[in-house]
């Protein structure tokens, strides 16, 4: 189960599990979003290819009007999933403590 | 040890292969993604009519062994798959195609077998259990 809530800066904050059955409630939250985003993933567990397809289409969108999402308080976990992917290059990911 | 189960074959069966996949009490990622992503394969490219997909697990006190078993299919061989190309501009960057290339990466090794005669695709990955940090020397 995936938990997505909208702050009132328009921020994002993901929780529970982002597998490949919640790619239809995430993409909708995901397009609604403009500018640069702030995504809090410290309650994020788990994220499959499924979700990083959501992540990848929105950042696409995002920086072709000038904004982004900067992904914060990733786990471990999600963070090698990042580096494998390549997702480290393409956006600004911060650990739990703010590392990047 | 080592148990078996039939999972139908739709989305929704996701949750409950990942706590059929549970090794005492703990629940690890790589083991969750590796089936999620091989199962989701096989719904997208198996054969639609086919009933269920068979999966099962052998536990060692050092690893997890898993096979996921797909009936009455074409041949795909998912160690073969290219790698995605991770290093590309984000512009030029597609959804897709991550799912097996992580798979590789995430698990300490990924086996197909292909059994012409049934049609049926046998794909077993292990995952070695995290060890417990070692006690700090006095």
């Amino acid at each position: 189960m995936l938990t997505i809530d909208t702050g009132p800066d328009g921020s994002l904050r993901l929780a529970g599990r982002f597998d490949a059955s919640q790619v239809a409630p995430a993409q909708g939250a995901f397009d609604r979003v403009a500018g640069t985003v702030r995504v809090d993933c410290s309650g994020l567990e788990y994220i499959s290819s499924a979700g990083l397809g959501v992540l990848l289409k929105a950042q696409k969108r995002l920086t072709g009007a000038g904004g982004k999402l900067r992904l914060t308080g990733v786990n471990r976990h999600i963070r090698d999933i990042f580096v494998y992917s390549g997702f480290d290059q393409i956006f600004e990911i911060e650990g739990p403590g703010g590392d990047r | 040890m080592k148990r078996g189960r039939a999972f139908a074959r739709r989305l929704e069966s996701l949750q409950a292969m990942f706590g059929f996949a549970a090794t005492r009490g703990e629940r690890l990622p790589a083991v969750e993604f590796a089936i999620e992503e091989l199962f989701t394969n096989m719904l997208k490219y198996g054969h639609p009519g086919a009933a269920h997909v068979w999966i099962d697990i052998h536990e060692t006190p050092e690893s997890i062994e898993v096979t996921l078993i797909d009936r009455d299919v074409q041949p795909f061989d998912p160690t073969q798959a290219a790698d995605a190309a991770v290093d590309l501009p984000l512009q030029q960057r597609e959804p897709g195609g991550l799912g097996l290339h992580l798979t590789r990466r995430l698990v300490d090794s990924l086996q197909y077998e292909y059994l012409g005669a049934s049609r049926e695709s046998r794909i077993r990955f292990r995952v070695t259990r995290p060890q417990p940090p070692a006690a700090s020397e006095p």
